[in-house]
């Protein structure tokens, strides 16, 4: 068996936007605020890039998780006109480079947990190791037949994950996998968390 | 900077200035410039391009993965994620110290206080409980306060160990962690009669060592230790079988080292040590008490780190010697290798109950010897059962050590997970409850963090310079030869750090 699979190339890409600029920042004496559209940005990049500000500001999110939050940034270190410009730069640099991070984490999640299980069959001796010398084939030296056989090994590999995929929805009666904030939201519409 | 996600695997990456270094789960990485990074994350490297067959092979490119390799590499990398249970057990046979060290880790008591000394019955039951434990490796390591201050108990231990391990086709490894203030020639002949390695602290030269370290018993604690590792080096040189225990010592880096980096060096080599290993001092336990004195920031740590890495590295160049430096080593095992070199600090999961236990005089375990230097400063937040009365199963499944676990996963860290250097590093819970009062920590504002990265940097730059990396990768070959002579374990280097 060919040690190689290739993933059948899709005909469509994603394009990250990188955002010139979030929204005009309106300085205060203190802190900086502005709005982040969550369906144009995305939460967990928002999410990330606030973490990753907490070294240089103290950060508070508000609004909507579904539609739009608000961003305040009050500078740790005292806070002038210069220093709040700098720290909305940085936010939104940040927040560029975590919008690439969890797209390529995202549509690379499948792949990632099909190899880390691998991993374990592999560990527990449950399949044979790699051979680290197996050849390579270069694919533009393949025949027809190889040509096949790799189609049909791509389209083994894509019912794999798909139905590794279906096979994730296991009961989950005591909601464990909800996460704090669908819970409380939960508790605040009545719903049992 | 466009980005086609389409073409990319899962990987982490890290802007170093001029250049990007990309790494992923399965422990590849890669340098690109800045021009060759934009291609690739643009999908726009040409078939003919030398280094889409490069990224391709390490698993960088989502259209062309060779799924077995890249889960065989997983594996190696993380070896410890498949061992059974702690192979490494710290046992403190007492809390006595005849030294006053500034930071004293340990939090020790005065050499009058005999109550805080591991009695038989408990030393048995002790040993008991590590032989309870899965692992088929067994390291034992006599910790203190000064072990040798108990000497019955650590000479009774080694000969009970040693006992269950023959009766129970147990691989033993025995490490005596001491000051040497106390050793004498007969001591030192039990040790060696029986394969125990030896480890000491040495931080410089004797006006640094002694201002760390300050003796009790008269006399200078700097000058004892150097006697006995020449004694001891001499006495392993000169004997085929004694070759494999030549002494290690570790050093411990104050704000007082930082006057002293090439001194330090300089004594090392002197001693014909093999490695030097340039640790930070953490800030835990006693430590934490007296860090305004002793204590500095973690970018000043690193830029001490690369000054001493600089040193070793010119000495390496120069053909003045071959000493090793044990950080930038572990670290290379990892990055070029591929392969775990058993370091507890630096594991996802870290070490803490899966990888080590620490076992109190009165038999009580603590998930590390950290947690328990915070207990000693009455704080019992990392106990998690005792020796004497519980089961393994019980500090396995202890709510502590499910926490540890948990915490200590780089995956379940928001900024870890996103990381370059999170196939080759850890955190440590112990650390960030003392700094932050959190066992998961916020790694945006840990010094823990701030370190560790600060000296991946380092090494990976100087990764970039052939002259550099013909060095290293001597150092890692000389290394493989200690590890396939000697089992495991690399000799002149403490087990605490050290376990399969
Ligand atoms: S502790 Fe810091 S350097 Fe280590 S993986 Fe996490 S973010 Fe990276």
């Amino acid at each position: 068996m060919l040690n190689w699979l290739l993933i059948k190339e899709r005909k469509f890409s994603i394009r990250i936007p990188v955002p010139k600029k979030i929204t005009t920042p309106k300085p205060s004496a203190a802190s900086i605020s502005f709005d982040l559209s969550v369906p144009a940005n995305g939460l967990e990049p928002i999410l990330g890039a606030a973490y990753l500000m907490m070294d240089r500001a103290f950060v508070s999110l508000d609004g909507d998780r579904a539609k739009k939050i608000a961003v305040t940034l009050t500078p740790k270190a005292g806070a002038t006109a210069a220093r709040l410009k700098e720290l909305s730069a940085a936010f939104t640099a940040e927040l560029a480079t975590q919008k690439v991070r969890w797209a390529i984490a995202k549509n690379n999640q499948p792949i990632r947990e099909y190899i880390s299980e691998q991993a374990v069959l592999l560990a527990n001796g449950r399949i044979p190791p790699a051979s680290a010398a197996a050849p390579e084939p270069a694919s533009e030296q393949l025949n027809d037949e190889q040509r096949a056989e790799i189609e049909k090994l791509i389209a083994e590999v894509e019912d794999e994950i798909k139905s590794m995929n279906a096979s994730k929805s296991v009961p989950d009666p005591k909601n464990i996998k909800a996460s704090w904030e669908e819970k409380q939201e939960a508790k605040l519409k009545g719903g049992k968390s | 900077m466009p980005v086609e996600v389409e073409p990319l695997a899962s990987f982490n990456f890290r802007e170093m200035g001029g250049w990007y270094l990309l790494t992923n789960d399965w422990g590849q990485h890669a340098m690109l410039e800045t021009a060759q990074f934009k291609r690739f994350m643009a999908g726009s490297l040409s078939k003919e391009d030398p280094l889409l067959e490069t990224l391709e092979n390490r698993g960088f490119l989502r259209h062309r993965m060779d799924f077995g390799a890249l889960a065989t590499s997983y594996v190696r990398k993380n070896s410890f994620q498949w061992i059974q249970g702690p192979s490494l057990h710290m046992m403190v046979v007492t809390l006595r110290c005849n030294q006053k060290c500034q930071y004293c880790h340990s939090s020790v008591v005065d050499p009058s206080r005999t109550d805080t000394d591991m009695d038989l019955e408990t030393a048995k039951k002790t040993v008991d409980f590590i032989f309870s434990t899965p692992n088929p490796t067994i390291c034992i390591e006599f910790q203190g306060g000064e072990p040798l201050l108990n000497w019955p108990v650590v000479k009774f231990v080694v000969q009970y160990a040693r006992a269950k391990a023959k009766a129970t086709k147990r691989k033993l490894i025995l490490a005596l962690v001491s000051n040497f203030t106390l050793m004498t020639d007969d001591k030192m002949e039990f040790l060696f009669d029986n394969h125990v390695s030896f480890c000491t602290s040495l931080d410089g030269p004797p006006e640094l060592h002694n201002k760390n370290r300050p003796y009790l018993g008269g006399g200078e604690a700097q000058q004892k230790v150097v006697a006995w590792l020449e004694k001891l080096q001499k006495m392993c040189m000169e004997d085929e079988e004694r070759k494999y225990y030549l002494p290690g010592a570790l050093m411990t880096t104050t704000k007082f080292s930082f006057d002293y980096p090439k001194e330090i060096v300089d004594l090392y080599l002197k001693l014909n040590m093999e490695q030097i290993f340039v640790r930070a001092l953490s800030p835990i336990g006693y430590a934490k008490r007296v860090w305004p004195e002793i204590g500095y920031t973690a970018d000043q740590f690193v830029a001490f780190y690369e000054t001493m890495l600089d040193y070793v590295l010119a000495l390496n160049k120069k053909g003045k010697s071959k000493i090793m430096e044990r950080m930038a080593l572990i670290c290379l095992t990892k990055i070029l290798k591929g392969v775990d070199p058993g370091f507890m600090d630096l594991r996802s999961p870290a070490g803490a109950v899966l990888g080590c236990l620490a076992y109190n005089f009165n038999g009580e375990i603590f998930v590390s010897d950290e947690g328990r230097m915070v207990d000693h400063q009455g704080d019992p937040m990392f106990r998690v059962g005792n020796a004497t009365k519980d089961q393994w199963t019980d500090v396995l499944d202890h709510p502590t050590s499910r926490a540890m676990v948990s915490a200590s996963t780089l995956d379940n860290q928001p900024m870890c997970t996103q990381c370059a250097y999170k196939p080759y590093c850890g955190a440590e819970p112990v650390f960030h409850y003392e700094m932050q009062r959190s066992i998961v920590g916020q790694m945006p504002n840990s010094p823990w963090c701030v370190s560790h990265m600060g000296i991946f940097d380092v090494i990976f730059r100087k990764l970039r310079d052939p002259e550099n990396r013909k060095v290293f990768e001597s150092w890692l070959e000389r290394d493989q030869c200690r590890w396939e002579e000697n089992d495991p374990i690399p000799a002149g280097a403490s087990r605490a750090e050290e376990a399969v």
